[in-house]
């Protein structure tokens, strides 16, 4: 794997990681907390706040996993994330919902419109924001959006740009 | 330029009362609270001085004290660091362009006796080594004094806007600027803690079993500060790396930059190029974001980004590139730096004709290391080994982090370039031992330390401890 | 096998080295650390005619005109910025006069000013209460690193051998006569011994055991210097008795370096906060701009003292051939190059025209102390 010359991790590097990732109904069933954070670091906050122990870690240095069918999508994962590595998934329809931290000002409103930028960040195409977690309503004091988006970009989109007149 | 909004940060609550300082007789307006060299920089003044020697101009570098950079004469009196001087209503400063001349109309001052502080322990730094160290020496039942010379405790934590990794009884999860107040609040809740801010340490002698420390407070008070033990937790320094016009204003240390934007709410430019890939390169470019400030690239020499993935993953989402086996090869501008010219290197680290690259940046941030600030435990006679792994030159200790000389203790960065996480650790441990070493602590804290060790060695053991594991084992003592 | 074997490489030393080489001797410097480490590269670099007695104004009137002789030639600096000494009372004033008269005998054209010329040599004084001023302006100060590297280089580029880190460890004496020098680097064989290691003399005294005793102690000295301000604000050495004997110029760097006379026996070198608050405390009286400066680095080094403050330089009659010139009491940099000329006059020849006779190393043993030197620092 190449990721730490290029920065971000592919699809692939991402299934290698892994494992495996969530099945197409599991994706329709409720969102799924996905981390991307192949690397061994000292780092376990994911581990220590996820309510239904769905995180995996065997030491602190640990790669965290999800069991799938443990996570209830609650997303305090995404929250309380230091290295913003989580993000959740969540098919509906012909549309994903993509959860993902957002440290950046403007923090975009319900209903907003935003660009979707993918893992270098690309403009790949514009969603539409459908919930927001202010950062006081944050339990890991970064603010949480959720984006709706068409269904084939959930696995390329990790950031929103918020362009406002 | 100041910032008024940030995403995490809230600079009007932390602005003081406005106050005028004169820059060459022009007036400019700061805040108390802010130091000199921050209130020239949101008046856009970036030229400190001029060299003696090759008239070159000179800028800020690392903003906490430890570099000549931003040496100004200030109401008269040559080479302030004006970097952790604060402002005061009508203060006058001049830049140096030789070296100063002293006053002939000076009036033979009035010795006046140092005020002695006398404590159990006396901490020279007030980080995060600094602070654990003071709290838990503390509730062990010493009587601590602690100084550090900046104006504000927490280190380099109060410009840490990123949340802290590790486990969250370590902090994992909160952000370093709040750790920061966390501790102080901590410190401030023990009477038996008494703090001195604005006061340098500038010795660190032997009175028979009496450990004395020479403090100068606000440039001018002389402070001795003795104690059964001192442990210093006094930090690193930003390292440097040679390229042509690596001394131009606008090239600063990666600290300088969090500094004046995170901690003074100061925008250091618009457009950046950072050196090296580490955690702190990587970390900083997320922060200029955050304050609204361009990156151009994130520019590394080594083959692969030295600092934890998800950091990198962070900005290249927001497109910064990373351009790895690459090399700056000069800074190019008159009185500032207007541009970079940076180049593809091969196997030999030479550059390879043909692949420069220009960046238009005003900013060029050196995030390529950082050095232990050892110079008070050498000054002592603490043994001093080399030890690359852990920054360069660190002392001798043993696993309760005290040194070669009974009762000196060290701990955080100043032991070793390594976390947060850890000098806090680390700090722990000390402030226990040094409590031990002053028979003061029962015998009980001992678990105390056995269990912070115990996090120590948890830390360490993955991929990113190894180098630093490889460090201590030349320095570490039984 | 070498002619003459000297024991200690501080500028003494070296400088001996030089002038022996110079006479076509074969020369050999033993250094137990490298050139200057000892007390040279730690002196206050000030170079003085005002002495009250005869033969240390001769000897010194001597040393300048070959500082500058030397200087020129070798290319170091060195310059006549005078000696400035503080008068505070009329009793000093008195001594000094006396001091001035058998100065100016000898052609040392010092002469008693006033606080106000005093000031227009240096503005930075504060003359509220001195009452005149001693003044020599063809005194003056060389800078010790490079003086020393000069003298060794072109000792060296003579033929001279100079080994450092070479700690000698025993003389070998066989029937009063020397066969060699036993060191960690082994055997120098040499039947020539100069004893030049000052505040170290009486432990290689003991090696070659010399019959007489030649009371040599060495005594920590510390000195500082602050950060450089704009050169040429300070330039003679500025002494003051009143201020526990403190002197002080500024090199050409622009560092202002001194030192005050707190004084250790032992062979310690830590320096102490004692010091640095006495050495703060009086600078400032002396030129209260001082006040805003910061000391950049305190350090110690050693005056090998004599109980009148003179040398011990000579033959000691008793061991062929070994020579003791050490015990300069403050005065081994200053001294070094008429000293160097003297000696190896005295073994080349057997006899120098400056009178050495004053610091005959068997006067302690007579009991015939000369007056004592003066001392500051």
């Amino acid at each position: 794997m190449n990721y730490l010359s290029k920065g971000y991790v592919t699809i692939e590097e991402l299934k290698e990681v892994l494992g495996e990732l969530p099945s197409e109904e599991r994706l329709r069933q409720r969102p799924v907390a996905i981390p991307e954070c192949p690397q061994e670091i000292p780092c376990t906050p994911c581990k220590e706040i996820c309510p239904t122990e769905a995180v995996l870690m065997e030491n602190p240095n640990a790669i965290p996993l999800v069991d799938y069918e443990k996570c209830v999508g609650c997303s305090l994962c995404v929250q309380i994330c230091p290295g913003l590595a989580f993000f959740m998934i969540h098919y509906k329809g012909d549309k994903a919902r993509v959860t993902m931290p957002h440290e950046l000002l403007p923090v975009p409103e319900i209903g907003e419109e935003v660009i979707l930028l993918n893992r270098i960040g690309e403009e790949v195409g514009k969603g539409k924001v459908v919930l927001v977690i202010p950062r006081e309503k944050s339990k890991g004091d970064t603010p949480v959006i959720t984006v709706e988006m068409p269904i084939e970009l959930a696995w390329d989109v990790r950031a929103v740009k918020v362009v406002r007149e | 330029m100041r910032l008024t909004e940030h995403p995490i940060l809230n600079f009007q609550e932390r602005r003081g009362k406005k106050v005028t300082i004169y820059f060459e007789g022009q007036p400019i307006e700061a805040y108390e609270g802010e130091t000199i060299v921050m209130a020239l920089h949101a008046a856009g003044i970036r030229v400190l001085a001029h060299t003696f020697q090759k008239d070159r101009p000179r800028g800020l570098f690392c903003a906490i004290g430890k570099c000549a950079s931003c040496l100004m004469t200030v109401n008269g009196i040559p080479n302030v660091r004006t970097c952790i001087t604060l402002v005061e209503d009508g203060m006058q400063i001049t830049k140096q362009k030789a070296k100063p001349k002293l006053p002939t109309t000076a009036k033979p001052p009035k010795w006046k006796d140092p005020e002695k502080i006398d404590a159990d322990i006396v901490i020279i730094g007030g980080g995060p080594a600094g602070l654990m160290a003071a709290i838990y020496a503390s509730d062990a039942g010493a009587k601590v004094a602690l100084l550090d010379e900046n104006p504000m405790l927490g280190g380099q934590l109060v410009k840490q806007t990123h949340k802290f990794f590790g486990k969250r009884e370590q902090f994992a999860g909160v952000r370093g600027v709040k750790i920061a107040d966390i501790l102080e609040e901590e410190v401030k809740k023990r009477e038996n803690i008494k703090v001195f801010l604005e006061t340098s340490a500038i010795a660190l002698l032997q009175e028979d079993d009496t450990k004395l420390v020479v403090g100068v407070r606000k440039n001018k008070e002389l402070v001795e500060f003795r104690g059964k033990a001192v442990i210093v937790a006094t930090g690193a320094m930003e390292r440097m790396i040679p390229f042509e016009n690596n001394d131009l204003p606008g090239i600063y240390g990666a600290g300088a930059i969090q500094t004046l934007m995170n901690t003074y709410g100061v925008k250091p430019g618009d457009r950046v190029l950072i050196i090296g890939a580490g955690n702190v390169g990587l970390i900083l470019a997320y922060q200029l974001i955050q304050a609204g400030v361009e990156v151009k690239a994130i520019v590394e020499a080594l083959p692969k980004i030295g600092g934890y993935f998800v950091h990198a993953a962070k900005v290249r989402r927001l497109g910064v590139p990373i351009l790895t086996r690459h090399t700056i090869l000069r800074a190019e501008g008159k009185e500032k730096v207007e541009r970079a010219i940076v180049a593809q290197i091969d196997e030999n680290w030479k550059p390879i004709p043909g692949t420069e690259k220009v960046f238009e940046v005003d900013v060029i941030a050196l995030a390529v290391g950082l050095r232990p600030s050892i110079e008070l435990l050498h000054q002592v006679g603490c043994q001093i080994k080399y030890a690359p792994e852990l920054g360069g030159h660190v002392v001798i200790r043993d696993k309760r982090l005290e040194t070669t000389i009974k009762g000196i203790f060290v701990a955080g960065d100043s032991a070793g370039i390594e976390e947060a996480t850890t000098a806090m650790l680390e700090g722990k441990i000390a402030g226990i031992a040094a409590a031990l070493s002053a028979g003061i602590a029962s015998p009980e804290w001992l678990k105390e330390i056995e269990k912070a060790q115990k996090e120590l060695d948890e830390f360490r053991s993955g991929p990113f401890g190894r180098k630093v594991l490889k460090g201590l084992e030349k320095v570490v003592v039984e | 096998m070498s002619e003459v074997t000297i024991i200690g490489g501080g500028i003494t030393g070296v400088a001996l080295a030089y002038e022996l080489a110079k006479r076509g001797y074969e020369v050999t410097v033993l250094e137990r650390r490298f050139i200057g480490s000892g007390s040279t590269f730690r002196c206050g670099t000030g170079i003085r005619q005002q002495f009250g007695d005869e033969a240390n104004i001769q000897v010194m009137k001597r040393s300048v005109e070959l500082w500058k002789k030397y200087s020129e030639d070798f290319g170091f600096p060195f310059t006549q910025s005078g000696y400035l000494f503080l008068l505070y009372s009329e009793e000093e004033i008195e001594d000094f006069k006396n001091n001035i008269k058998l100065q100016n005998k000898f052609g040392v054209p010092t002469r008693l000013i006033t606080p106000e010329e005093a000031k227009e040599i240096v503005p930075l004084l504060n003359i509220e209460d001195v009452l005149a001023a001693s003044w020599n302006p063809t005194d003056g100060k060389a800078d010790p690193f490079k003086a020393t590297m000069a003298f060794a280089r072109e000792a060296k580029e003579l033929g001279a051998k100079i080994y450092e880190y070479t700690e000698v460890k025993d003389i070998v004496v066989e029937n009063g006569e020397i066969k060699g020098v036993k060191t960690n680097k082994g055997f120098f064989s040499t039947g020539t011994v100069v004893n030049a290691t000052n505040a170290w003399a009486k432990l290689i005294n003991a090696m070659a055991e010399v019959p007489i005793t030649i009371p040599i102690e060495p005594y920590k000295h510390q000195a500082i210097i602050t950060q450089p301000m704009k050169s040429g604000q300070i330039n003679p050495m500025v002494i003051s008795f009143k201020h526990r004997d403190a002197y002080l110029t500024q090199t050409a760097h622009g560092g202002i370096v001194g030192g005050v006379g707190l004084e250790e026996h032992g062979y310690d070198l830590t320096p102490t906060y004692e010091f640095l608050k006495e050495v703060t405390k009086q600078f400032i009286q002396i030129i209260p701009a001082l006040k805003d400066l910061r000391i950049l680095r305190v350090w110690a080094g050693f005056y090998a003292k004599t109980p009148d403050s003179n040398p011990a330089i000579g033959r000691i009659n008793e061991i062929d051939e070994y020579y003791i010139v050490a015990g300069f009491s403050g005065h081994g940099f200053m001294m070094a190059p008429v000293v160097a000329e003297g000696v190896a006059d005295l073994i080349t020849k057997g006899k120098t025209n400056l009178p050495f006779w004053w610091y005959d190393p068997y006067r302690f043993e007579r009991g015939e102390l000369r007056s004592k030197a003066i001392q500051m620092g």
